[in-house]
């Protein structure tokens, strides 16, 4: 039913994730956040309304991972990417004393707890044939 | 579910909404005010027509209005409110439409209620569709 999960499925639900963060906060160029802090007041209901989209496909992102993940699946993966991190760190790839790789650190560590929750359903079902439903009555 | 289907269903939503009641008075309401409630006597010939028509009406609006409730439930129907309400305030802060003029105003509420309907019609194809999670209705006791 819900075919065989490509990789570019896999890749393009990461990246609407990302593009979903990246367009809320980012340190490097244009977003949400410095368009309401900095852009003065004008336009406030054209604002609110991006600010509702996007607390939209939050809410949409984070129900999908409380519904495939929940938190016993969450934890380890925290722990899984922690780890990465302090590897990373540990190696002097990345360095967290500095503030701009600190965020982008931050935020990449959002993109794959969303991502992997929006798209951990359809690999699930692939691997065990069990089918993530939820009653509605 | 492709951008056709998304949008065939939005105008199907929208049709049944406007067809039950929009301010112009072109509506199956306003028809219905006009023959049986302003002439009830002269009305009785278009009695099945206007029975016909209003069953089937009812039907629809209540599988679709069902539907977007099993869906969303109260709070999910309220925040698309909430949502189309300040895409509209937006639009009118863009000069696009006049909420504030009352010819205007009067087609907000068939836009909320299309919206909300549209909404709750596809967003269990587009849940199942992008994170694989389906909705199930069971069967009743």
């Amino acid at each position: 039913m819900l075919g065989y999960p490509k990789l570019a499925d896999i890749l393009a639900r990461m990246l609407a994730v990302a593009f979903l963060v990246g367009i809320t906060y980012n340190p490097v160029g244009h977003c949400y956040w410095r368009w309401v802090t900095d852009g003065g007041t004008g336009q406030p209901m054209l604002k609110i309304f991006i600010g509702l989209l996007l607390g939209v496909g939050f809410l949409f992102c984070i129900a999908a991972l409380i519904r495939s993940l929940n938190l016993a699946g969450t934890i380890p993966l925290l722990l899984i990417i922690g780890s990465l991190v302090w590897l990373l760190s540990h190696w002097q790839f990345i360095d967290l004393a500095d503030p701009m790789q600190l965020t982008l650190v931050i935020e990449g560590v959002i993109i794959l707890v969303l991502g992997s929750g929006v798209c951990f359903s359809i690999v699930r079902y692939h691997l065990t044939g069990q089918l993530d439903s939820q009653s509605l009555n | 579910m492709n951008p056709l289907g998304f949008i065939v269903r939005s105008l199907f939503c929208y049709l049944v909404v406007f067809i039950t009641w929009n301010p112009t008075g072109v509506s199956y309401l306003g028809w219905l005010r006009a023959t049986w409630l302003d002439h009830p006597w002269s009305a009785r010939g278009h009695l099945p027509v206007l029975a016909i028509t209003g069953t089937a009406l009812f039907a629809i609006n209540l599988f679709l209005l069902r539907t977007a409730w099993l869906s969303l439930r109260v709070r999910g129907m309220l925040g698309v409110a909430v949502v189309l309400l300040f895409g509209g305030l937006a639009a009118d802060e863009a000069g696009w439409v006049s909420l504030w003029r009352e010819e205007q105003l009067s087609y907000l509420p068939p836009f909320l209620i299309g919206g909300i309907l549209t909404v709750g019609l596809v967003r269990s194809i587009v849940r199942r569709r992008v994170i694989g999670q389906s909705d199930v209705l069971n069967p009743p006791p």
